[in-house]
């Protein structure tokens, strides 16, 4: 994996305009995505990243239009996918879309795939609704969803139930489920978080084989700088509910300009060389019904001052592609 | 190492018995969950058990926890065998050895305020007064970076990192001298991950600790240990220093598990090694050495007799006979 290329169209193939799910809690509303835009390109692999409880999951599961109800709800935004709004479709259009144009792998294969179904019947189930196929047709594509993820012997596999398979292989499936109608994105949300290192490597890279044999665009969810470092091309990251930066790879991790940011890639132990001490950002994420005034950083900024307690930070762009959100912005 | 060390294993194994039927239940087959690990411990160094879920390196913990007796082999520590031990030597054993487990949700009582939590192995090994406790809770509340007035708290009102940090002044009450750390991290955010990696290095540091730290996360256990050890199936593939291990790999598994690492940044090229196939069920093991299905410079020789742990350069140990 030496060069990435990037495929950057004329219009992105999905764009995301200022998202905003909230969910309405006895507690109070949550802003769980408030104000998130971003685009991804045809062929593009995006990351977003972020600690838990940053918005990273409800931004896809609102890309998806599967945000828990009723306690959460889009209340404001655009997701436009090839120029359309999902947010203005109907369920049953809505429906068409899932599946079969995105599509979402999620972080545990063992809570995502029914027990009581054999792996075929749940490949085959998009396959049968989105495209009709149907008899020995929809068998053979179902296999040959699985053969694309290098599962041995695809047509006797299609009989097992999930129980029969270690959890790379469940992860596997998972993944010939939502490419099995080649959809134009995959959403992998933590996908590869609960493997093991050795097998995590392998799946890294059956979806990089899938990306370039069929131009997929991904859009990988994690808290892991690792995976966007070996995986994406450009990176959102995301804190209590709004993307803070925004840059390709190589920029965001040459030249971070959010102190957050700069944190969080400090905070990570590297592999290939000692340090002596991490540096650690002090205190905890904030809760998300009850933010900070201003910037919601600047509790744990070493670089805040009064300005950033009392405003919300502006977005400023660094160059090019590359944005932050902050007052004080760290000089790369 | 000089020193004498503070724990030691020699073949230690732990066969778990698979049973078929209800009443008269008989014996099938045999999970090798650890299969003669031999290791040991100094006085303040962090020495690492590192490799993938199934690979035997928790049950390993148990055993020298205590939770678990082995099938054979003995732990020692300080010199005695310590499934030998009872009465006050055991609860001597029981207060010099302590544990923090990965998740600071499921190893803490929900009902139970932190102040007599962590006052807990107070109450039943020391014979301490009710006020000398509750100022002992304070100090060591405050030597994990929290407030003492925090101890009239419950768990469900700290966060993840706040909770681990509990967890660690519940395991240090007793002034242990071995502190087996399973997987103390990566339960937790990673902003919150190098706070309570720096707190582990500065209590060892401030009380000569000695940490068995359990964890798969290969960049963690760099940055915490002193010496590792990568565990197979049940078994060390390989054992060195940290700088050492890292710098030359010597095992097939041990590169290709490094290799298999995500990298810090984006650029860096490493040798890509991408084992194929899955890791065997520890009860129908291939013959010979255990990896080399997978192993992508296995000779035929391999297949058949069971290689043994050998010293390739001082302190760095491999299992394997073809590297």
């Amino acid at each position: 994996m030496t060069t990435k290329p990037v495929a950057q169209g004329a219009t992105p193939l999905l764009q995301v305009d200022d998202l905003r799910t909230y969910f309405f809690t006895r507690w109070g509303v949550v802003k769980s995505v408030d104000g998130v835009s971003f685009s991804v390109g045809r062929g593009e692999i995006f990351g977003l990243v972020g600690e838990s409880g940053c918005g990273k999951s409800i931004t896809c599961l609102s890309l998806m239009r599967l945000v828990p109800q009723p306690a959460g709800k889009i209340v404001g935004g655009r997701i436009l996918f090839e120029g359309r709004d999902l947010l203005k479709l109907g369920e049953s259009e809505m429906r068409r879309y899932r599946g079969r144009h995105i599509s979402i792998i999620l972080q545990d294969p063992m809570t995502s795939l029914n027990p009581v179904f054999t792996v075929g019947d749940q490949i085959a189930e998009p396959v049968r609704l989105h495209q009709r196929a149907r008899g020995r047709d929809l068998w053979d594509r179902a296999a040959s969803a699985l053969r694309l993820l290098r599962i041995p012997d695809p047509e006797t596999r299609l009989g097992d139930y999930p129980h029969q398979m270690s959890g790379g292989m469940r992860q596997r499936v998972v993944g010939a489920i939502a490419l099995a109608c080649e959809p134009h994105v995959l959403i992998a949300d933590e996908a590869t978080t609960a493997l093991d290192a050795t097998i995590q490597a392998q799946y890294l890279a059956l979806l990089q084989e899938v990306h370039e044999k069929k131009g997929l665009s991904i859009i990988f969810v994690t808290h892991d700088f690792g995976i966007v470092a070996k995986m994406c091309h450009r990176v959102a990251v995301m804190y209590a509910g709004k993307i803070v930066e925004m840059a390709s790879v190589r920029e965001l991790f040459d030249h971070p300009a959010h102190p957050y940011t700069v944190a969080l890639l400090d905070a990570v132990p590297p592999l290939d060389y000692r340090v002596e001490r991490l540096a650690s950002i002090e205190g905890q994420p904030p809760q998300l019904y009850k933010l900070p005034s201003g910037c919601s950083f600047s509790p744990r900024c070493p670089r805040s001052d009064s300005l950033c307690v009392r405003e919300s930070p502006p977005q400023v762009t660094v160059d090019g592609g590359h944005w932050a959100t902050c007052w004080r912005l760290v000089d790369a | 190492m000089t020193a004498a060390p503070i724990l030691e294993t020699t073949d230690l194994r732990k066969y778990f018995p698979i049973t078929k039927g209800l009443a008269f239940s008989r014996v099938r087959g045999w999970i090798k969950a650890v299969d003669g690990v031999n290791f040991d411990i100094s006085p303040g160094e962090t020495f690492s058990l590192v490799g993938e879920s199934g690979c035997g390196k928790t049950t390993t913990a148990r055993i020298i926890l205590r939770l678990e007796p082995p099938t054979s082999g003995a732990v020692r520590f300080r010199g005695q065998d310590i499934y030998a031990l009872s009465g006050e030597e055991l609860k001597a054993y029981r207060s010099s050895v302590q544990a923090v487990f990965q998740d600071p949700w499921s190893s803490m009582n929900p009902r139970m305020r932190i102040g007599p939590m962590v006052a807990e192995p107070l109450k039943y090994s020391s014979t301490m007064s009710p006020g000398d406790m509750k100022s002992r809770v304070a100090e060591l509340l405050e030597q994990v970076g929290l407030e003492p007035a925090q101890a009239n708290l419950y768990p469900h009102e700290f966060s993840g990192g706040q909770r681990q940090r509990i967890a660690v002044a519940r395991a240090l009450a007793l002034k242990p001298s071995l502190v087996v750390l399973d997987e103390p991290v990566s339960a937790l955010d990673v902003s919150i991950r190098a706070q309570i990696m720096n707190l582990l290095k500065d209590l060892q540091g401030q009380y000569g600790l000695s940490y068995l730290l359990i964890a798969h996360h290969l960049a963690t256990v760099r940055y915490m240990s002193h010496r590792i050890a990568v565990m197979y199936v049940g078994k060390i593939v390989e054992m060195a220093e940290t700088e050492e291990l890292f710098s030359r790999p010597v095992h097939p598994y041990t590169q290709a598990l490094i290799s298999a690492a995500l990298p810090a940044r984006p650029g860096v090229e490493r040798a890509e090694i991408i084992l194929r196939g899955t890791v065997p069920s520890p009860v129908d093991l291939p013959p010979g050495c255990r990896f080399h299905p997978r192993c992508p410079q296995a000779h035929v020789r391999c297949s058949q007799g069971e290689p043994e742990l050998r010293e390739v350069s001082p302190g760095h140990y491999v299992c394997c006979d073809h590297c």
